[in-house]
């Protein structure tokens, strides 16, 4: 497993990755802390080098991977039976007339055979991972991808999905979408018990089916290191999102109301925006003059603002007219490679709420 | 400056009482402040004490940490209440976020019209019943520990006993199908903190009542 691993780019162990992220404008360099294995398991698909050649990488064990027989962290004890070794092994070469020779010698594949055949009976065998040795060690590449990428589930529009697909966009994570078209989709995961409360979003992640937008985004956030160094940065971080997350919470419910309170909740909308949260924001930027809400580098909160800002120009283009550090805040960010890639049509991003999509969620959760 | 976490609400449950709770059960002792004029919120607006002009607001670490989930996850890190590792943390934030929702319906029902009440009443007692509370029941059945999550006390323990005795100030023989959760209940009562908690004197807030409801709409109403 490779702790530095993202996206082909093998890195030394313990080392800090640069720029999955690279570059914004303003010549500030992101750096992305690798994290846990898993983080590279989602992130790399492709064989390593260093894997392919059987060299041994130290790593650390990931909080969100069980631990593994194989694993090579020297910490790790390792059950009896397994011992390292290069993927390809070297052929045993035996003269054909010979007979077993002393024991410092090759032993005969036969008995070589036996051996591995009892030692293999002697590994615990449990678990999904309950294969023989060498499958075990190719386990590696294979967990890996059998791991896959997050799947998403809910209805084909933005609603509380949205600020998770963002996060997993800009964090470089490629995930799969299953959309509820009617409301069978929806009754059929909850009659398999998939979801913990009956409700979506749920997000199928590093084998758990996750609820609640903000458990899906906290662990997001934590596992791709979008949520700050330590306990009080993450209290910096949860405050600016929560603002965020009422301001976006407005705007959600927008397309579902009567067309009076709908012009009467636009106006305080447009109101809270430029008097309780961009005030804020601007405000932090300012105090600071970092190119980042929290801690000098990207987190969480700088991509729930910019998704906050698209949207209330979507109900208000000039809103950010009296907000010139959002106005730049809004550049950057938007040119960070992943958030850029993901502004781009043919993206996971999905379009404005329109009255289709409104009678469709109507219909699907009975509203 | 004592040293202690301080607390700015009304004198009342609303949205400081799990924080309240949390704080209680690990053993922390706080300081509070209680707004009961319009004029007392406005200069707390005034001076910046608000990030977003809303209490709840805890005064902790030289940090003026303001809204309810930031001030949760704080703590709970803090004081060791958030699991040992990411995927604890993601259940415990699950059914934390789960319990809130059940709350906020309890939170929001003295403020409904009086001809809506027995219909939210009965809303609570249905999701209560069918929705939330299995689900705990389910998870403290197959694994059989004390605790929710990672056989240890964490914020999701204190958060369903706070919403349990909450709903049953409403439905009272509520947990009459959730014989896990009766024993739960007791277990987490008799814990020293939170028994503490639940004695009189403590800062622990009545149910809330008339008056309650009457200076929320004086305070906040524009």
């Amino acid at each position: 497993m490779y702790q530095s691993c993202c996206r082909g780019l093998c890195l030394p162990p313990h080392g800090r990755l640069q720029a999955a992220l690279p570059a914004a404008e303003g010549g500030h360099k992101l750096e992305l802390e690798s994290s846990a294995v898993a983080a590279g398991s989602a992130l790399c698909e492709l064989p390593c080098t260093a894997r392919r050649l059987g060299a041994r990488v130290q790593t650390q064990p990931s909080a969100s991977q069980t631990q593994s027989p194989w694993h090579t962290d020297s910490r790790v004890p390792r059950p009896q039976g397994l011992r390292p070794r290069p993927l390809r092994r070297p052929r045993h070469r035996r003269e054909p007339s010979a007979a077993p020779g002393p024991r410092s010698l090759s032993p005969a594949p036969a008995a070589v055979s036996l051996r591995r055949a009892a030692a293999a009976r002697r590994r615990p065998r449990t678990g999904p991972r309950a294969k023989s040795g060498f499958a075990r060690l190719q386990g590696n590449k294979k967990s890996e991808t059998m791991a896959g990428k997050p799947k998403l589930h809910y209805s084909n529009g933005r609603g509380r999905m949205e600020s998770i697909r963002w996060l997993l966009a800009t964090a470089g994570v490629e995930f799969e979408e299953q959309f509820i078209e009617k409301k069978e989709d929806l009754e059929k995961l909850r009659n398999d018990g998939y979801l913990l409360f009956q409700q979506v979003p749920m997000v199928e992640i590093d084998g758990m089916k996750m609820v609640q937008t903000r458990a899906i985004g906290s662990y997001i956030a934590a596992k791709y290191n979008l949520y700050g160094k330590d306990l009080k940065e993450r209290a910096w971080i949860d405050m600016y999102v929560e603002g965020t997350t009422d301001l976006m919470g407005m705007i959600m419910y927008l397309p579902f109301q009567a067309a009076d309170t709908k012009e009467k909740n636009l106006a305080l909308i447009i109101e809270r925006a430029t008097t309780r949260y961009f005030p804020v924001y601007e405000k932090a930027l300012k105090d600071h003059g970092q190119d980042y809400l929290v801690g000098n580098k990207l987190s969480w909160a700088d991509i729930h603002l910019l998704e906050a800002i698209l949207m209330a120009e979507e109900c208000k283009p000039d809103i950010l007219s009296a907000f010139p550090l959002l106005q730049a805040f809004k550049g950057r960010t938007s040119n960070i490679p992943t958030i850029k890639k993901f502004l781009q049509p043919g993206s996971q991003r999905k379009p404005p709420t329109d009255e289709k999509a409104v009678a469709m969620v109507k219909k699907i959760y009975n509203i | 400056m004592s040293g202690k976490p301080r607390l700015t609400y009304l004198n009342g449950r609303g949205r400081m009482e799990s924080i309240r709770w949390l704080l209680a059960a690990a053993g922390v002792e706080f300081e509070e402040i209680f707004l009961e004029t319009k004029e007392q919120y406005e200069k707390i607006i005034k001076d910046g004490s608000l990030m977003f002009q809303q209490v709840p607001l805890v005064e902790i670490d030289g940090m003026k940490i303001v809204q309810t989930r930031a001030i949760l996850s704080y703590v709970a890190g803090k004081y060791n209440l958030y699991g040992k590792d990411l995927k604890e943390r993601a259940l415990i934030d699950m059914y934390v976020e789960g319990i809130i929702d059940l709350m906020q319906m309890i939170l929001m029902f003295p403020f409904s019209p009086p001809e809506a009440k027995e219909k939210n009443l009965d809303s609570i007692k249905e999701r209560a019943t069918n929705r939330y509370f299995p689900v705990f029941e389910k998870v403290l059945k197959q694994h059989g520990q004390d605790f929710l999550v990672g056989n240890k006390f964490s914020w999701a323990d204190v958060q369903l006993i706070e919403a349990i005795l909450a709903v049953e100030e409403k439905v009272p023989a509520v947990l009459s199908g959730f014989p896990q959760l009766q024993a739960f209940k007791i277990r987490m009562s008799n814990m020293p903190t939170i028994k503490k908690f639940l004695q009189p004197g403590s800062p622990r807030k009545p149910p809330p009542d008339e008056h309650y409801v009457e200076t929320v709409l004086k305070i906040f109403s524009k």
